[in-house]
């Protein structure tokens, strides 16, 4: 995405007023219900810090634990597949699929394979996707992408959803309301209910995969990854391999931040640890299970300076207090994983080039490092990328010339505090006595929302010049 | 082999050679220690599963006691009366079989896997988590899972002496077991989507209701 497009798409979504509405649901539902979740649990931040320390310890010697939960699934009557990059994952779930004559895929919500793009690989192979998670089932209906990792649908209005369903479920009668949440609700989970049944292969994603037991840990609410999970004659999990975690006991750790992040729930309905294929004597499960161990970009991440980033557990917490998410939303950052976590795992995973303007959504105030439940230094990641596209000469020429004068400003103090002064002078004559003034030439943007305050006499390096010495030593 | 290609990459990277084997990190797997445990259980066994049955339901489930297992075709009754329906899938559970299903003739139940068109299903767990009120079930000969998520309302049987603190203590019962079931379920509440609007609705995929019976 180029500067211009990404701009063109926040400024479209900051005037979108639907897109408004929806957005503003955000600080009363995530953001409070986190912090509740949070205080009611006291051992929240001694936990945060034994995540980060099983999480560096985990990608210190990940080529040791993926190989032992890949015996262990192995073990367990399963088959594991590794993949370098996207097309070779579609590539494996497509021969799965064909190897067992599949024609309906059923599958519970899993960024990775929005990253991948799998829903267009399968597609054009002739089968039938269904998103099954209610927010994934809705965009895909819609034709577009999740616009957060964990609300995919936060975007939209409920008057959307049923717009959206009217035009879909031709099937019901065309003068049926559907002007109640719960009458939506029921109304996909009709729907959805046949598709389970339908389905040949059920394939999920993964939160967490176990070395100790070759589990493969999927965290929902609606109960979909289940039934995906119980019903479907093949069960593909597709997971990144910085999913990794060496014991049920460092899983839990990490289980204990997870939803009280994302949602502020102490814990979602359903956990579900996979771990193989149905036992002989059981009565259902699948007969067939596979897992796809992704790379598409991780370990080149290890051993660099964003090596922290595959700490990310994607809760979205980034998401949900960040003022920029806040204000436009998830697809006008035009990549797979929106907000501070996309800003850096976008450009780390595909290149700075083509999204250098990502790390610059962001104002820098802080609060999704402190909000992170594994303390990934955000900011300090998205300004190393704000150096790189500089260094790259990436962005437009205006941005780039503004950025060589300040360096050559702040690197001469006399030529700076000059200018200053002049500057200052030229807003005292501009605005005529007044302390704020409504317009400025060249700074159009900022004056359009607020008014520009006019400097007092003297600049603050005057100011301070002034001062008795000793308060220059306080 | 891509296996390779990407375990060369990350010891390229982590710069080693090949998979530094210490005994210290094999150790993790065998002692697997247990971290930062929330202080929110309790030593007494009734004090425990108070405690569970205080955050089951604040998790959205309904909780009874009952005294003893004979007690419970008594409480389904009450309970399907109360859904206006008739009929339960049961598990196919070994627990059941001391209950004198007889004696209570209009009690109407099958025995089996979980059916698209089952409105109340009854299974046994595991064991209970006092720490979230979550209840551990595993995919079994005696336990299939699909009863679990199909039906409107679920049934979760619990015997008192089978309810734990926390996550760990559950699957340190099931290493003393010596099990390795297919799969794991852990369950809290009733199924629900907080996707449109932000507001929480149950009953999304899974029951609009769990009711979890505890005996003894």
């Amino acid at each position: 995405m180029t500067q211009a497009v990404f701009h063109r798409a926040s400024q479209r979504a900051l005037n979108d007023n639907t897109l408004q509405r929806a957005l503003g649901h955000i600080q009363a539902g995530f953001v409070v219900k986190r912090a509740l979740a949070k205080e009611r649990l006291p051992e929240f931040d001694a936990i945060r810090e034994n995540a980060v320390a099983i999480k560096n310890h985990t990608l210190q010697h990940l080529d040791y634990y993926l190989e032992v939960f890949a015996d262990r699934v192995e073990f367990n009557g399963g088959r594991v597949h590794w993949a370098e990059d996207a097309s070779e994952a579609c590539e494996q779930v497509l021969a799965i699929c064909h190897a067992v004559n599949a024609r309906h895929v059923v599958k519970s919500k899993s960024m990775l394979t929005e990253e991948i793009e799998l829903n267009v690989a399968l597609e054009k192979a002739g089968l039938s996707v269904t998103e099954t998670d209610l927010g994934e089932y809705i965009i895909q209906q819609r034709g577009e992408k999740p616009s957060h990792i964990v609300a995919p649908a936060i975007h939209l209005l409920k008057e959307q959803v049923a717009e959206t369903f009217y035009r879909c479920h031709s099937q019901f009668p065309a003068d049926r309301s559907l002007s109640e949440a719960q009458r939506l609700l029921s109304e996909a989970r009709h729907v959805l209910r046949e598709k389970y049944f339908l389905a040949d292969v059920g394939i999920t994603g993964a939160n967490f995969l176990i070395a100790e037991t070759g589990a493969a840990v999927m965290v929902t609410n609606e109960g979909n990854g289940d039934l995906v999970r119980a019903l479907s004659r093949v069960h593909i999990v597709i997971a990144s391999i910085e999913k990794v975690l060496p014991t049920v006991e460092d899983t839990m750790q990490l289980l204990r931040l997870l939803p009280r992040s994302a949602t502020g729930q102490e814990i979602t309905a359903y956990v579900t640890f996979s771990m193989g294929p149905r036992r002989s004597g059981d009565w259902g499960g699948p007969e067939q299970f596979h897992v796809i161990l992704v790379d598409n970009g991780r370990s080149h991440l290890l051993g660099s300076a964003l090596q922290e980033m595959l700490r990310c557990i994607r809760c979205g917490a980034c998401l949900n207090h960040c003022p920029v998410y806040q204000a436009i939303g998830g697809q006008a950052y035009g990549s797979v994983y929106p907000g501070p976590m996309g800003a850096v795992l976008t450009p780390a995973l595909v290149g700075i080039e083509k999204h250098h303007d990502l790390p610059n959504a962001s104002t820098f105030c802080g609060r999704c490092e402190t909000v992170c439940p594994v303390h990934i230094p955000l900011p300090q990641m998205m300004r190393h990328y704000r150096a790189e596209a500089f260094k790259k000469r990436l962005g437009s020429r205006r941005s780039l010339l503004a950025l060589k004068v300040w360096a050559f400003l702040s690197q001469h103090p006399g030529i700076y505090q000059a200018s200053l002064r002049v500057m200052s002078r030229l807003l005292r004559l501009w605005a005529g006595g007044r302390s704020r003034v409504q317009y400025l030439p060249f700074a159009r943007g900022w004056t359009h929302y607020r008014d520009f305050p006019i400097p007092t006499q003297r600049t603050f390096q005057q100011w301070w010049a002034e001062q008795p010495e000793k308060t220059h030593h306080e | 082999m891509s296996r390779e290609k990407i375990l060369t990459r990350i010891r390229a990277n982590l710069h080693r050679k090949s998979t530094s084997l210490s005994s210290e990190w094999q150790q993790r797997l065998h002692s697997h220690p247990r971290g930062v445990i929330p202080q929110r259980g309790s030593e007494d066994f009734k004090e425990r599963a108070r405690l569970f049955a205080e955050r089951a339901r604040e998790a959205g489930a309904t909780v009874e006691e009952i005294t003893t297992l004979k007690r419970l075709p008594s409480a389904l009754l009450t309970l399907l009366q109360q859904e206006r329906e008739t009929h339960l899938r049961l598990s196919p559970d070994p627990l059941w079989k001391s209950i004198a299903w007889e004696h209570y003739p209009s009690l109407l139940f099958s025995t089996g896997e979980g059916r698209n068109e089952d409105r109340v299903s009854v299974t046994s767990c595991f064991c209970a988590i006092a720490e979230t009120g979550t209840v551990m079930i595993l995919n079994d000969a005696h336990t299939p899972v699909a009863l679990c998520f199909l039906a409107e309302v679920h049934i979760v049987v619990i015997l008192i002496e089978y309810v734990v603190n926390g996550y760990e203590d559950a699957w340190d019962r099931l290493r003393e077991k010596n099990v390795n079931p297919s799969s794991v379920h852990f369950i809290t509440g009733p199924s629900r989507t907080g996707d449109i609007e932000q507001k929480i609705m149950i009953g999304a995929h899974g029951p609009r209701r769990v009711h979890v019976v505890l005996v003894g």
